[in-house]
């Protein structure tokens, strides 16, 4: 009877020292976490192509054999991971423009993103007048142009760009740390271009990546 | 004169002279599994970092994914931007301090089921000015799933080699996928390569990028190096598989591809030179 007590602790013991025997649905190949919803406390949990925030006590999505299951409610995945924007001015003066140079103006963005899936920095939004976006990739001298340039080691783009809403700028896939992209506003007339001022109000905008 | 004209001719462009903004929020993506009819609550915590207290406003946008895999947001694109809103429009956070807000969902008892993708903006607002400005904002991703029967579907829009095998035997393909089911998937892919016997001389995963949302296209540009894979010319065969999806569903396409090396063609072209000279040397004697 001793013996068999014994037994029954160690199995016990054992049980609790290799949980995950009696994890959720976890499966191979193409390895498969929904909810391994027994975990203690919200960690992250990574294969080669998934990852997700675990959370204690939700119920899992249903699994099937066809290309259509069942999404069950009550799940509750967050990514409590950091992001954060910082500019280095706000300010961008391009003063008064002539026909003989490119008037530039230079903002530094700097982000920083922590969730796995790294960042991406886009123009959010656009309001307010300008001149004529630039098309050939270059703001030149006695053309009216107007545009963007980044750069950085994360920059989506080398040519100037013309400034719209949904323009990427720069992205990662990776977490990053003070990603520096470097962005060049650069505004030019021509002979032709009509008298008046002009402003803008550009949003840049940062997101972590699906 | 015409320099006085240009002297008329100007252009002020200038954004307000206002302090660097920083600003942090967490989490930065979340996803929901809700009942239709259900209401839930997600948390959004903003640290201004500024030296100045702040007013942050904050919006629900819909998001859309790019042939990249890009996130993009946009008002209007996605009905559960209606079902999403913050409890207070506005709110006022200290220098350094750090603020939670709500974001109310109310799915309605009707709701499809599928996933449905949202971006839950903060953005500090500025004084107001006649100058403009460049402003910022952080977007916290949110995917809500609601209940029922959701379906895998993806499909190859496009596969097709953009040229044929060359000298240094790369090849380049032109691959569109589009994602026909209800929720998103995430993928895996390889191109193997068939001689004309229909053996197999090549196979490689290829990179399929991130999460494919319902409803989006992905382009891509895989390419593969055979190296030493082939060395004969003829016919061949690429065939991309794809697996997605929870489900493990597969799909594949097939494209045909050529391949003549340099010293095939010289070979070629003596052989017809041969060939003609012979016929034409046999037609010179039958006359004589």
């Amino acid at each position: 009877m001793r013996r068999v007590s014994f037994l029954i602790t160690i199995l016990l013991l054992g049980s609790l020292a290799f949980p995950s025997a009696s994890w959720g649905l976890m499966s191979s190949t193409n390895y498969t976490i929904f909810a391994d919803s027994v975990d203690s406390g919200g960690v992250l949990s990574v294969s080669g192509t998934y990852s997700l925030q675990d959370t204690v006590g939700e119920s899992p999505v249903g699994s099937s054999t066809s290309s259509v299951y069942e999404v069950i409610g009550g799940y509750q995945a967050m990514d409590w991971s950091v992001l954060v924007i910082d500019i280095n001015t706000s300010t961008i003066n391009l003063g008064t423009l002539n026909t003989s140079e490119v008037a530039t103006s230079a903002v530094v963005a700097i982000v920083t993103a922590d969730a796995s899936s790294g960042y991406v920095l886009s123009i959010g939004s656009v309001s307010g007048s300008s001149l004529t976006a630039v098309s050939d990739g270059t703001v030149s001298a006695g053309s009216e142009e107007y545009g963007i340039a980044a750069s950085g080691i994360d920059a989506a783009f080398s040519t100037d760009q013309g400034i719209v809403a949904g323009l990427n700028l720069s992205s990662s896939s990776t977490p990053v740390t003070n990603a520096q992209t470097n962005l060049t506003f650069k505004a030019a007339i021509s002979g032709s271009s009509s008298a008046g001022s002009r402003s803008q109000t550009v949003t840049l905008m940062a997101s972590t990546n699906i | 004169m015409k320099s006085r004209l240009y002297l008329f001719i100007f252009f002020i462009f200038f954004l307000t002279a206002l302090p660097a903004r920083a600003f942090e929020i967490s989490p930065v993506k979340g996803l929901l599994t809700i009942d239709p009819g259900a209401n839930q609550t997600v948390i959004v915590k903003i640290k201004n970092s500024e030296k100045n207290n702040l007013d942050f406003k904050l919006i629900v946008f819909g998001m859309r994914q790019d042939e990249n895999g890009k996130p993009v947001f946009e008002r209007g694109i996605d009905m559960a931007e209606s079902w999403v809103y913050p409890e207070n429009s506005l709110i006022n956070i200290k220098s350094g301090e750090t603020k939670s807000v709500n974001f109310i969902i109310k799915i309605p008892s009707d709701a499809v089921a599928g996933s449905y993708y949202l971006g839950l903006a903060v953005e500090p607002i500025f004084e107001k000015s006649d100058q403009s400005s460049v402003a910022t904002r952080l977007i916290s991703l949110l995917t809500l799933e609601t209940k029922g029967l959701v379906r895998e579907s993806v499909i190859v829009e496009k596969f097709k080699s953009l040229s044929g095998v060359g000298e240094d035997k790369k090849i380049k393909f032109d691959l569109n996928l589009k994602n026909n089911g209800t929720i998103e998937v995430l993928l895996q892919g390889k191109i193997a390569v068939r001689n004309w016997r229909g053996e197999e001389i090549f196979s490689e995963p290829i990179i399929l990028g991130n999460k494919l949302l319902a409803g989006s296209k992905r382009v891509l540009r895989p390419e593969i190096i055979l190296k030493n894979n082939i060395s004969l010319p003829g016919l061949y065969s690429a065939q991309v598989k794809i697996n997605y999806g929870r489900t493990n569903q597969v799909i594949s396409a097939i494209d045909y591809i050529w391949y003549f090396p340099k010293w095939s063609r010289i070979v070629f072209g003596s052989g017809a030179l041969l060939i003609f000279f012979l016929i034409f040397w046999r037609m010179k004697r039958s006359r004589s």
